[in-house]
Formats: structure tokens, C-alpha cells, sequence
């Protein structure tokens, strides 16, 4: 039994009668007590594991309707409510904090017999790129735990990388899900901004954030989008998919597409060689492949740093406004105290990261300051949409590597507050634009993993999977070594 | 061109931020170095732009029904005594 | 010379449910915290679900 097993393959074998669901979810189960407490990828394991695989073995052997995930363990960034159990965001305001409904994306796994494993790690509040800023603690890279293993759905990353489980889902602002994904060589997918619902993700930037799978195979990233992607009732922003197979025609190749390399994503200054190499073989391979690869300049690339902190940080600040620690949060008596100052007390408990981008979202929309950041940064946004809208007449995939570097060591990054944020300088601009992204384990230099980047328009989730899929399939990385 | 934020504008924020700082200056200095670095967004030339914003259908917003929420929500929450909420006094 | 603003709140207590959620509006019948949803109660991860009566309402003046 491979715990390193596809979900696709997982779902044969458990058809075929390879194994229960007993029995793999027990030899999970054992994985993350050898790993985890070097890992730390779980900040909550699920008690009741064993009991639902049970109740699906016995609805396969009574043959039953079984949903499409056949028992297969699920975890999930602690960002995403489940009813009855705790969702921290990894942050000791919400260290007690136990969620009163399910998010629709679980419910959806919930009842295709998915079984969600645990809560993973993550930066609190999900602002961060490299777990360093949770308040439990961060996690490891499976591949060297001296490093960081990216951001900010580094639990989700560790936990599929180290094969604590088959598949994850993270969540993606400005690069969560493919930045950890690159960084522990697994598959990441941002969907569509509106293509999975929001319903139960604790909201720090509702314009821009999604859903999405963290995978190990580009298929396993289409099974699981088909499930929990389409329209909710819970969320307003949500789009009708239409029911697309994800998974058909994957592996139709990409003969003939248009794909641009662009420019200042693959030439920036915080570029490493060992990056700017593995990219280069990536567009030898698409080129191989049938593809034909072009330069593409995105002149707003430069600032959508800025424009990405500026608007985020406003939206977090509003968003963040409600914990109060009357209704949820933590334990701390408010005995003695007036109102105000225990909630500005309360709300102390907040990480550093956090505080820093409250503050920020305090000042940059602010009467005097919002012409020059927040106006600007939407401006900017604006333009960038228009610039890829442009863009995607002539090409139909865009590229890039996923993170400027590679994974790097615990601290080396978090002193200098601008070389921090530049780690998201390829990512953001799917994330400002909505537009669907990917990122596709490539190459381990030096013994650590490097992810490509591809982009696609709106809702050409179908297609850009395609094109990850015939990249993935050109590659053969070693195994992880924990 | 250094920022001309100040520490008290700063300290200001936090506070209608409601969060109490204890020890500004760590916080300060780095939420000056990141406001520093949105100084970049004054060379993208986007002065001329409109502001595109999210657009729904009519349609789509949600029908005005009342659908009562049947599940014991306040058994989730802290603080609440029977049907009261038991918070801190307002001087 | 003096000035006098006038700040105006207008509650639509005719419409069927609240503006966000699909709570009663009219509230006044229910004992406090009766009435309530996870939107409404601001619970992490709640979204708003904007009332098309009272957008209707609001733009036809």
C-alpha cells in the first residue's frame, strides 16, 4: 500500500479491492504520528477518522452509492469552517473558536465520502508566505526541514508533499496555494475568482481569494475541482461552471497553443540562476512538446506588489473588524474591564503580520492617503485586467516560474519586509486579474523543488489543465525523502 | 522619495484600528519601510485610468424571502446566557 | 450663518427579510438574539447576500 498513491489510483484500488479504506486511512493516520511532529504540516488531526472509513467500507461492501472520493483523506487549511470543530486560522484569536456550519466546499467533499484527515497549518489569517507567521508554530519542508515549506497554505503543502494524505485544500490571495505547492513540489491550483464558493473561507481579502486544490498530480487537481467547483446560494460570487468535466480530454496536449514567457516575471532582479534556468527548460520542453513560446511584456507586473499589499490590507482590516472576542475567539475574562479597552486588548493577541497589515488597511484607503495608495492600487488593477484581457487575444496560456526563488531558510526572509513581499511577485497578477493559475512540480536543484507557472483567461480551467498536464507528464522528480 | 508618514499618524491608525500597541516602535518602523515601498505604485502612469469594479446581475442577488436560520447558532458562541450576550460596560 | 445636516435612516421593515441574509427584517416581534444566521451574527467565513428588493427599492428614486 503507497501512501505516495495518486487520488485517481487510489480510487482504482480501493475498487479493486487492494485495500480498504480502513486500512489506508489507518496507515495515514500512522504516517502523520512518525512525521508530523517534525513536520508540524497538522495543527488538528481528525479523531473520527477510522469511524467514517469504516462506514464507507461498509457501504462498498453492501454495494452501496459511494461517492467519488472513495474514503481517500482530505485535509484542509484551518482557514475553512467544518460544524462542531475548530477553526483557528492559526491564530490565537481564534484559539477557541468552533465553527456553527460546515463551508460548502467540505460539504461537497463530505458527500462524495471524502474523508477529511485534519486542519493544517498555515500563516495566520493566511497573511504570509512561508508558515513562519503562524501562532502554533511553523512547518516544515518535507524536503529539507531546515526550509521554509512556502505560504501561506504551507500545512496543506507539507501534508500532501510528505504523504500524510492524498490531496489538500488550500486557499489562494496572492499565491497561497501555488507558492507552498511550488515549494514542496506538489501540484497548486487558483481557480477562476467565483469557481469554487467562498461559503465558510474566513474572509481576508473577498475580492480576490479562492478555494483550491493542492494535489499530487495535475488529474487529482481536476477530479477534485469537479467536485467542489460551481454556483452556491451561500455566495453571491459565485459562477456556474456547467457542470465541465475537468478531467476530460486532459492529456490532448499542446500542439499548436500560443504560449507567452512573460517578460518581467522571468527577468526581475530577484530572480535565482537556479530558477531562471529551470524555466528556461520548461519552455524548451513546451516548445518540444508542439507549443510555440514568445515573450510577453506586462508593464503593470512591476506594480502589483504594491497594488496586491494596498488592496488586501484594506479588505483585511474590514474583514478582521469583527473579532472582538465577545461572541468567538479565545479564553480571556472580560471581568473588570471597560469595552473599548478590552476589545483593543483582546485584539492584541493578533500576530505581528496581522497588526502591520490592520494598520495598513487602516491608513492606505484613509481621507489624505487613498488617492495615492488605495485609488492607485485599483487603478492599477484596473489596468492590469485590461492588459491581460489584451494579452490573451494573441496567446492562450501564460508562463512564468512560480516563486522567484526557491524554498529558503527558517528567518532569512521575514527581517527585511520588502524582499518578504517580493516572494509574490509572479502570483499576484492572477490573483488582481481572476484569472486561473497553476503551479506544476518541475525541477529539484540542489534538493529543492521549483514550480512553473501557468496562467490561463477566465474559466479556461479545462485547457490550462490540459497544458499542465502535458508538462507534468515530461517530467520524473525523485521521491521526497522524509 | 521617503514616505512622509509619520510614527504618530501610525500609532493614530492602530488605534481607530482598535488594537492596543504596546511597543510601537517594531511595528512602526516596518509598516514605514512597506508604505515606502507602495511609493512605486506613483510611477505606474495609471492617473488616466478608470476604476473597473465587479459587476452582478440584478438577477442574480438574492430573493427577498424570509428563510429562517433552524439551527441552534448561540450554543457555538461564547458569552451568551439564555438569550443575552454578556460583554464588557461602555463607560 | 448656521449649518444643519440632517443624517436620515430609513428602515425597511416592509421588506420580508434583511438586507444581507434571509433573517426577518421586521425584528421587533423577536426576543434578542432570536432572529439570527451566521451572516448576520458576522461568524468567520459568512458571507453577505445582498436583498434585490431593496437595491430595486433604493434605485428607483
Amino acid at each position: 500500500m503507497d501512501l505516495g498513491i495518486s487520488a485517481l489510483n487510489y480510487v482504482s484500488s480501493i475498487k479493486n479491492g487492494e485495500f480498504t479504506v480502513e486500512e489506508f486511512t489507518s496507515k495515514s493516520l500512522e504516517r502523520i504520528s512518525q512525521v508530523d511532529e517534525k513536520l508540524h504540516a497538522f495543527l488538528r488531526v481528525n479523531d473520527l477518522a477510522i469511524k467514517n472509513a469504516r462506514e464507507i467500507d461498509t457501504k462498498i461492501k453492501s454495494n452501496q452509492n459511494v461517492g467519488k472520493c472513495y474514503g481517500m483523506p482530505i485535509s484542509v487549511k484551518d482557514n475553512m469552517c467544518i460544524e462542531g470543530s475548530k477553526t483557528t486560522c492559526a491564530s490565537k484569536v481564534l484559539e477557541n473558536f468552533i465553527a456553527p456550519y460546515t463551508s460548502t466546499v467540505i460539504s461537497k467533499l463530505n458527500s462524495e465520502d471524502a474523508i477529511i484527515i485534519g486542519k493544517t497549518n498555515m500563516d495566520e489569517f493566511a497573511m504570509g508566505l512561508s508558515t513562519e507567521y503562524s501562532a502554533y508554530g511553523p512547518s516544515r519542508n518535507p524536503w529539507n526541514i531546515d526550509y521554509v515549506p512556502g505560504g501561506s497554505s504551507g500545512g496543506s503543502g507539507v501534508s500532501v508533499s510528505a504523504n500524510e494524505c492524498i490531496a489538500s485544500l488550500g486557499s489562494d490571495t496572492g499565491g497561497s496555494i501555488r507558492n507552498p505547492a511550488s515549494f514542496c513540489s506538489v501540484v497548486g491550483l487558483k481557480p477562476t475568482y467565483g469557481l469554487v464558493s467562498r461559503y465558510g473561507l474566513v474572509s481576508y481579502a473577498n475580492s480576490i481569494e479562492q478555494i483550491g486544490p493542492m494535489t499530487k498530480t495535475v488529474e487529482d487537481s481536476a477530479f477534485l475541482l469537479n467536485i467542489i467547483s460551481g454556483i452556491d446560494s451561500n455566495d453571491n460570487t459565485t459562477i456556474d461552471n456547467k457542470n465541465q468535466d475537468y478531467l476530460r480530454d486532459i492529456d490532448i496536449g499542446v500542439s499548436g497553443k500560443k504560449i507567452g514567457i512573460v517578460t518581467e516575471m522571468t527577468n526581475s532582479e530577484g530572480l535565482s540562476a537556479e530558477v531562471a534556468n529551470a524555466t528556461n527548460d520548461a519552455v524548451k520542453t513546451f516548445e518540444k512538446l508542439g507549443a510555440n513560446c514568445e515573450h510577453v511584456s506586462l508593464q503593470m507586473v512591476p506594480y502589483t506588489v504594491a497594488a496586491y499589499y494596498t488592496i488586501t490590507s484594506t479588505e483585511a482590516g474590514s474583514n478582521l473588524a469583527r473579532y472582538d472576542n465577545i461572541r468567538y475567539g479565545y479564553e480571556f475574562d472580560s471581568s473588570g474591564f471597560e469595552f473599548n479597552s478590552y476589545i483593543s486588548q483582546a485584539r492584541s493577541k493578533f500576530g505581528p503580520e496581522v497588526i502591520r497589515r490592520m494598520i495598513l488597511g487602516g491608513f492606505v484607503p484613509s481621507a489624505g492617503h487613498a488617492g495615492k495608495y488605495f485609488l492607485k492600487a485599483l487603478k492599477v488593477k484596473s489596468k492590469l485586467i485590461a492588459e491581460i484581457n489584451h494579452v490573451f487575444e494573441k496567446f492562450d496560456f501564460l508562463i512564468s516560474p512560480t516563486v522567484p526563488i526557491q524554498p529558503f531558510k527558517f528567518g532569512e526572509k521575514i527581517q527585511d519586509p520588502v524582499s518578504f513581499m517580493m516572494i509574490d511577485f509572479n502570483t499576484v497578477t492572477a490573483n488582481l486579474t481572476g484569472i486561473p493559475a497553476i503551479s506544476v512540480p518541475y525541477k529539484i536543484t540542489n534538493g529543492l523543488p521549483i514550480g512553473i507557472q501557468i496562467m490561463a483567461n477566465h474559466l479556461e480551467e479545462h485547457s490550462l489543465l490540459q497544458t499542465a498536464y502535458a508538462l507534468e507528464k515530461t517530467v520524473d522528480l525523485p521521491e521526497v525523502p522524509v | 522619495m521617503k514616505s512622509l508618514v509619520t510614527e504618530e499618524e501610525i500609532s493614530n491608525v492602530a488605534k481607530l484600528m482598535k488594537i492596543d500597541l504596546e511597543d510601537h516602535t517594531a511595528h512602526i518602523k516596518r509598516v514605514q519601510k512597506m508604505l515606502e515601498y507602495f511609493d512605486i505604485l506613483d510611477n505606474a502612469n495609471v492617473e488616466s485610468e478608470e476604476i473597473t469594479v465587479q459587476e452582478t446581475d440584478l438577477d442574480k442577488l438574492r430573493d427577498d424571502k424570509h428563510n429562517p436560520y433552524d439551527k441552534n447558532l448561540l450554543k457555538f458562541l461564547k458569552s451568551y446566557q439564555g438569550k443575552y450576550v454578556k460583554a464588557p460596560k461602555l463607560n | 450663518m448656521t449649518k444643519i445636516g440632517l443624517e436620515i435612516h430609513c428602515q425597511l421593515t416592509k421588506l420580508e427579510s434583511k438586507l444581507f441574509c434571509p433573517c426577518k427584517a421586521d425584528y421587533r416581534e423577536f426576543e434578542p438574539n432570536t432572529n439570527i444566521c451566521p451572516v448576520c451574527m458576522g461568524i468567520p467565513g459568512s458571507l453577505p447576500l445582498l436583498n434585490k428588493k431593496a437595491v430595486e427599492k433604493a434605485t428607483r428614486c
